[in-house]
């Protein structure tokens, strides 16, 4: 069954569905998924704030 | 009159030198769209499905690697009774059919060999093939595109498959790694070029909800959205893969990246390798920018293909060499008319370049610690030595001039004035100069001494240079109307998967 689809079958009629993983082991790689996704929100923060300490560091003691 | 015209003139010129950091700030923006996949991504739609796929492999001569990848194709997570491998063989002059056909007997029902007693007349030819077989039964629900020498982790093909459970998916494509172990220093720059054009730059085109390629190594597509193709790949051009994603969109199905399915694959080793590869791409690349010239920056409700973001992605890179070019001769036109006009011009231009160095660099490489780990050194050379000195330069001007007049100081070097306008002339054009030097690296590869002087070029004018210059020549190639000629890359079976 999909996560969120009552017959987890995508609109094109040529795929039809055999269920042979658990449910537990497929929502836990989507959670591991996104989760990873949203640790490269935080490493774009990072890289943007390490950058805006060079530009900031430049612009104050070596213009 | 005439001086109103030049200051005009002059700041046409410095629009045009800026302009040269256009490509990195949008390369940039592709990166920061990385982060918005955490919101915008696929997953909500995915769910755990298993069709009936059919492998189609085309394979010209692959007895170094075949076999090893069937036997990979055959441990993968997904059900043995749902997996069907088609290996087309181009009529290979090596051992590649007796390995099919022992492969077909050690998987019967499983492995089939597909013969072309006449091939040689490129990927796509040898790929329709299957197709047109496949498709005579209603056996096959989705297809798996894929290489002989691409090993595939044993989650990576069902990682693929839950993509089609979600609504109006044409086609999945994963996240494909340089393999090649213990590898050299042409395969690392490779590994970390794969992290900025496929891990970060198709997460970006996944938020913006269009693809501008799927991997050739690694595409998944619906019976369905196969169907709609025509059954059949596109032939007529260097970029079938290209072609086949655009029309995919065209036909108003989506194609998805997935960025946690990886593949490994094996990479040309060598410059001339290499070259023969990216000349074919970016000779596709123009075939393609002109087939679709009636599609670049109209929006469409039917796809996103005309979308404003993802034609300025496009044309940043289909057009970085002439960026480089007129932003360098504007600069040293500006020299010759307004020389401080011309020193802010290229300060604001390299300071800019350094800005998105320092982000791209750094991001692309927490993207992907794992290829990191053995990249790293060749992410951060690939502009070159020349143009990080450069950005080092104009980054801190006084600390780089008073180390470079205390280095003159004692050597007991004044300079002539002829040599110092030499020198900024020099490096002014470097952007432009950067591709000729790098392809210096090609046209010295098979000569004596060439495995020592190759690497040395492409670490001092930059593996992107590299990749310009053979981009430039890909304009050259086309205009000249160069035959279409199908340059296989040499696979020895050197892909490993890291522990």
């Amino acid at each position: 069954m999909g996560q969120d689809r009552e017959d987890g079958e995508g609109d094109d009629p040529g795929v039809t569905i055999e269920v042979v993983q658990p449910p537990r082991v497929f929502r836990r790689e989507i959670r591991e998924a996104v989760r990873y996704e949203k640790g490269l929100v935080m490493k774009a923060l990072m890289v943007l704030a390490v950058m805006a300490i060079i530009v900031i560091l430049r612009t104050l003691y070596f213009a | 009159m005439g001086r109103d015209f030049l200051q005009g003139g002059d700041w046409i010129l410095v629009v045009l030198i800026v302009l040269g950091a256009v490509p990195d700030i949008a390369a940039s923006w592709q990166f920061l769209l990385v982060a918005g996949h955490y919101w915008r991504n696929d997953y909500q739609h995915c769910a755990p499905v298993f069709p009936r796929t059919a492998i189609l492999i085309p394979a010209w001569n692959e007895a170094a690697v075949i076999g090893a990848s069937i036997d990979r194709l055959m441990a993968l997570e997904y059900p043995r009774d749902a997996l069907r491998v088609y290996l087309v063989d181009d009529a290979s002059t090596d051992e590649t059919p007796q390995i099919a056909q022992a492969k077909a007997a050690q998987y019967p029902g499983n492995v089939f060999h597909l013969r072309r007693e006449q091939g040689g007349q490129g990927k796509a030819h040898t790929l329709n093939h299957g197709p047109a077989i496949i498709l005579q039964d209603d056996w096959m629900q989705a297809l798996l595109i894929t290489d002989a020498d691409v090993i595939f982790e044993p989650d990576s093909l069902r990682k693929m498959t839950r993509h089609l459970a979600s609504p109006g998916v044409g086609a999945v494509t994963t996240y494909i790694k340089e393999g090649s172990r213990p590898g050299n220093y042409i395969t690392r720059f490779i590994g970390y070029e794969y992290i900025t054009a496929q891990a970060a730059a198709r997460r970006g085109q996944n938020v913006l909800g269009v693809m501008a390629c799927l991997a050739g190594g690694a595409q998944l597509h619906t019976r369905a959205n196969l169907v709609a193709l025509g059954g059949r790949i596109d032939t007529t051009s260097l970029a079938e893969d290209t072609f086949t994603t655009f029309q995919t969109q065209l036909n108003g199905r989506r194609v998805v990246f997935e960025p946690h399915a990886t593949v490994w694959a094996e990479e040309p080793g060598s410059i001339t390798g290499l070259w023969k590869q990216r000349l074919r791409w970016a000779r596709g690349n123009v075939q393609v920018t002109r087939r679709y010239r009636r599609l670049w920056f109209r929006p469409n409700r039917g796809h996103r293909l005309g979308g404003v973001s993802f034609g300025v992605f496009w044309f940043c890179l289909f057009l970085q060499p002439i960026f480089m070019i007129v932003s360098s001769c504007s600069l040293i036109f500006l020299y010759l008319s307004h020389y401080p006009m011309a020193w802010t011009a290229f300060r604001i231009l390299w300071l800019l370049n350094a800005c998105t160095y320092v982000f791209t660099t750094g991001f692309a490489l927490l993207i992907d610690p794992q290829t990191a780990r053995h990249t790293w050194r060749q992410g951060f050379m690939f502009p070159g030595v020349v143009s990080l000195t450069i950005v080092l330069y104009t980054c801190v001007p006084r600390l780089f001039g008073d180390f470079t007049h205390e280095v003159l100081a004692a050597s007991h070097i004044s300079p002539a004035r002829g040599v110092r306008v030499g020198a900024i002339l020099l490096i002014y054009a470097w952007p432009a100069t950067s591709m000729a030097v790098a392809y210096l690296a090609k046209v010295a590869e098979p000569r004596p001494c060439g495995r020592f002087i190759s690497p040395l070029v492409v670490y001092l004018a930059g593996y992107g240079s590299l990749l310009c210059a053979c981009t430039f020549v890909s304009y050259v190639k086309e205009l000249r109307g160069a035959e279409m000629k199908w340059d296989k890359t040499e696979k020895t079976g050197k892909v490993t998967i890291p522990a």
